[in-house]
């Protein structure tokens, strides 16, 4: 560890710091930091985690901070420690499908220098214009290519990590096969800024498909979304994205996308991208192994309404509420074939809120998302923490999860924004222990 | 031995007595007849015999000897096939050896979910046979698939040529079920979407045995391609055929896998019964395949065609038909068989580097070679990028030892110059643990060491593996030495650091 003479006693203590006005922008869940800095090198930030150390102030790591809902609101909250300054993409080899990338780069800047080459990195989580890959990475967001193209720890190859007490460390490397040593990229993707903050990534990259085309399949009746899927994932058809749609959240695409009148009943979307031959035959495959099941569909070729729909699916807009109704996102984690049984339960159950509710899932991948908008003069957010713990607890067999990935104070009062309460939970815990032991990174947030 | 010194209290029979007590004595083994053929495993060059070897068949078993070795004080490790290439599998300090080759148990195959739960003994290979009928397979497919069991690809994070395209093992494991050395039965991870809290799975993936024992593991199945093309190319000059590699990488193909075979390799293929009509003259071979569905195929061969005729290629055969595929397959799968053939003895390595820098890394070993006067084969994932340079002795000859781990440590400082890493697939385990310091530094080895104690405190889980026994950097020199005497060696040494 490189050995730092100690900072000025003096607050703020390095010179990446921001003036007070400037906070309000840093504010995660309702609480507003005590400071906020924006530094520029692995060495700032490594200052900065040493005073933190000193101090013993709590700090959350900062991207664009599109994903500071999730998780639990802060503890404590002395410092926030943006990386949006460290945004440079050191090195990139084309031929090699390899890049570096500073953690607080945007996301959307990376893609556009790799699409001039037909290049992307496959993974596209919400908040897809504004996130930085540092948070990305942090949550190990995905979005409905995860289904084809899997999540983002599948191309992290390397990671530059300041350790909570400022020790400069990376991980991996370069090279698309590794085995020297732990892979520690796994453990810190999703680790969600708690075990360390990161510098820079090295990422796999994979070519743009040739061409794409989305199927949206309509059907009327949850029965015929099962056996739908079922003749889907039994099939030889690689689609990149399979996304279902309750009643609710398809007319309300509908309706953003201007579909007047085509979208009715349930939805799956069905995305192929691959060479013109192959996304051909399997449009058609789709479209006769659903045969009978579907009561309708469209195809979208056009690329740029594909962009818009797809530009709607991987977000939550088209889902959320105007204040002063308050929005919930709920992430549910089950098997994948239990897709249809579930959204059948929750429909049920959640009618019982009386709150309007909307059921989306990555089919095929096991995640459903629900959004809820509720309305604070009533006890509807009781009602909902009482079905969250429900469900955790039917889900546990299957070691299945409820996260409340955004909700108002009233809902995450009443539950654990994560509920994890698996045997190994002990292990992670000993694991933040032995690697920030003061407890400076996020503390409280997740699940340790 | 081991036992005797660590736990004075208790004697080598004692133990023995309470292994026989929880598994029956044929399932444990104590004498040095039958203790001899688990003294090394894939990685020749060690030697270490383990006090007892045991054979459990549940995962209650298994827990019963941590326990017991916990209790005691004595290292344990598990064994599936034998077939680890970087000593992951030798009892470093003795201990107990737990074979799971009885747990060889599939447990469960859901179609639906595209999973299947097995128990570590499984073999790779066996996993596929299961769900073919119904045109699944399980993608990892280390050259040892025939042999090698899950539980050892898991602790090693296996390989593969098709894991080019489909990824390696960590990529396909959902769920585990673990013993830990704190003598408990844990769940990581899970098939249900994604897991909540850190990746414990994709941490316990590729730690070598050193975290805890899997028991268990719930791993992804894939459909199978409906179509497949293989074609061999055959080069007059390397850098040809590596410039091909490099021109298919960029632009923008993933084939399902894409290998590269040396002339001292085809030599050796081919004076043997596998031979597969390669000239013997040629310089180097690529066997390169692309898969998916019917429509398309024909596209993404004429795509990797054209790159393989816009450089100086000698031949090009494509195969026709199933049997042709499988006998260009057949002639990569039994390279290492043949070297047998040309040498009395052969050492397989692995390293990593940027695939762009194949050209020059290629001539900078061959030129190494040169320099130590040993002959050496190459034989290895292009695409990927992941070398298996094969060096070529005769133990019988004096300084052949030392020299061969004198040229392997200038081939992985090589790969390190360039960006690469130490290894691709076959982990680092006794082999290459002093070489850690050219990648990590004191700190990143303090990091991964926290790590370990986090699972593994008393270091009883397959010690001596992965991490450097010594400061300073790396030598292979320590590998000629019997790692009998090591730890007496270096114990009490002011320069021994236990991670």
């Amino acid at each position: 560890m490189t050995k730092e003479s100690p900072g000025p006693k003096a607050d703020p203590q390095v010179s990446s710091a921001l003036p007070p006005s400037q906070l309000g922008a840093f504010t995660v869940q309702g609480k507003r930091p005590d400071r906020a800095a924006t530094p520029r090198t692995p060495e700032e930030i490594s200052q900065l985690l040493q005073s933190a150390q000193r101090e013993h102030w709590a700090v959350v790591p900062f991207g664009s901070g599109s994903r500071q809902d999730l998780g639990n609101p802060p503890e404590r909250f002395d410092l926030a420690l943006a990386t949006t300054r460290l945004d440079r993409i050191p090195e990139y080899e084309p031929q090699d499908l390899v890049v570096r990338v500073e953690s607080g780069c945007r996301l959307a800047r990376l893609q556009e220098l790799l699409a001039a080459d037909r290049l992307c990195l496959p993974v596209d989580p919400p908040a897809y214009r504004q996130t930085t890959l540092g948070g990305m990475v942090a949550a190990n967001a995905s979005g409905p290519d995860r289904y084809g193209h899997g999540t983002l720890r599948d191309y992290l190859l390397g990671v530059g990590v300041i350790q909570a007490d400022g020790t400069q460390t990376r991980f991996g490397s370069r090279v698309v096969k590794n085995v020297t040593g732990y892979d520690m990229c796994k453990l810190y993707a999703g680790s969600f800024g708690t075990l360390g903050v990161f510098s820079d990534f090295y990422f796999k990259l994979k070519p743009l498909p040739p061409m794409e085309k989305t199927v949206v399949g309509l059907f009327r009746k949850l029965p015929t979304v099962r056996s739908a899927l079922s003749k889907l994932l039994r099939s030889p058809l690689i689609p990149s994205a399979v996304e279902f749609l309750d009643g609710n959240a398809s007319r309300r695409l509908g309706r953003k996308l201007d579909w007047s009148g085509t979208i009715a009943g349930y939805a799956l979307a069905v995305k192929f991208g691959d060479l013109e031959a192959a996304v051909n035959w399997q449009v058609k495959e789709l479209k006769e192994i659903w045969g009978t099941c579907l009561d309708g569909d469209m195809l979208v070729s056009d690329p740029q309404a594909q962009a818009r729909l797809w530009d709607c699916l991987r977000e939550d807009h088209f889902c959320m509420a105007e204040p002063p109704m308050e929005n919930v996102k709920l992430k549910v984690n089950i098997l994948p074939n239990q897709l249809v049984q579930w959204i059948e339960e929750m429909e049920k159950q959640l009618s019982g809120i009386e709150a309007p509710f909307f059921l989306r899932a990555h089919a095929g991948s096991g995640v459903i998302r629900i959004y809820c908008h509720l309305d604070p003069a009533t006890a509807q957010a009781g009602r909902l923490a009482s079905l969250i713990e429900r469900w955790r607890s039917l889900l546990h067999a299957v070691r299945g999860s409820v996260v409340v990935e955004r909700g108002p104070a009233s809902l995450k009062n009443r539950v654990d924004a994560w509920g994890y309460r698996y045997k190994d939970l002990k292990l992670m815990k000993r694991i933040k222990n032995r690697l920030d032991p003061r407890e400076i990174l996020n503390p409280g947030r997740f699940v340790v | 031995m081991a036992v005797e010194t660590s736990e004075p209290g208790f004697s080598r029979a004692e133990i023995r007595q309470e292994l026989v007590d929880l598994l029956d004595s044929d399932r444990v083994l104590h004498t040095p007849e039958e203790l001899l053929v688990y003294e090394c495993d894939g990685l020749t060059l060690h030697s270490r015999m383990p006090d007892f070897v045991v054979f459990p068949s549940s995962t209650r078993e298994v827990l019963e000897i941590v326990r017991l070795a916990r209790r005691h004080g004595i290292p344990f490790l598990a064994r599936g096939a034998g077939t680890s290439l970087s000593g992951g599998t030798i009892a470093a300090e003795g201990g107990i050896v737990l074979e799971l080759s009885r747990m060889n148990r599939i447990l469960q195959i859901d179609l639906e979910n595209r999973l299947a739960q097995v128990q570590p003994g499984v073999v790779n290979q066996h996993v596929t046979r299961a769900v073919e009928a119904d045109e699944f397979y399980y993608a990892p497919d280390p050259s040892s698939q025939v042999a090698s069991t899950i539980g050892g690809n898991v602790a090693e994070n296996a390989g593969g040529p098709h894991t080019l395209k489909y990824g390696v093992t960590t990529n396909h494991v959902l769920a585990l079920e673990a013993v830990l050395p704190d003598g408990e039965v844990y769940r990581l991870g899970t098939a249900a979407g994604d897991p909540v809290g850190f990746d414990l799975v994709g941490t316990f993936v590729g730690s070598e045995g050193t975290l805890g024992i899997a028991t268990e593991a719930t791993v992804r199945l894939l459909h199978s391609a409906p179509a497949v093309k293989t074609l061999l190319a055959v080069y007059d000059s390397v850098s040809e055929a590596t410039q091909t590699v490099s021109g298919i990488i960029a632009r923008g193909i993933v084939p399902a896998a894409l290998e590269m075979i040396d002339k001292n390799t085809i030599q050796a293929i081919e004076a043997g019964v596998y031979a597969s009509g390669i000239p013997q003259d040629a310089a180097a071979v690529l066997l390169i395949e692309v898969d998916g569905l019917e429509a398309g195929i024909d596209q993404q061969l004429e795509e990797i065609l054209e790159v393989v005729r816009s450089r100086q290629v000698r031949e090009v055969r494509v195969a026709g038909s199933t049997d042709e595929r499988k006998k260009l397959w057949a002639a990569r799968k039994n390279a290492f068989g043949a070297y047998g053939r040309i040498s009395p003895n052969y050492y397989t390595m692995d390293g990593v580097i940027p695939r762009s820098k194949l050209p020059e890394v290629l001539d900078r070993i061959e030129s190494l070679g040169r320099e130590y006067g040993l002959r050496m084969a190459n034989v290895f994932h292009a695409g990927d990028g992941n070398l298996h340079p094969i060096i070529l002795y005769d133990i019988a000859r004096d300084d052949a030892r030392e020299r061969v781990m004198a040229l392997a440590g200038a081939i992985l400082r090589c790969c390190i110059d360039v960006g690469g890493t130490l290894s691709g697939e076959h982990g680092i385990g006794l082999e290459k643990r002093e070489f850690m310091r050219l990648f990590f530094s004191e700190d990143e080895l303090q990091v991964m060491g926290r790590l370990k104690r986090v699972f593994n405190p008393d270091n009883l889980a397959n010690p001596q593996k992965i991490f450097p026994m010594r400061r300073g950097c790396g030598e292979m020199s320590s590998l000629s030495e019997d790692s009998r005497d090591r730890l007496s060696r270096f114990e009490g040494d002011p320069e021994f650091v236990r991670f």
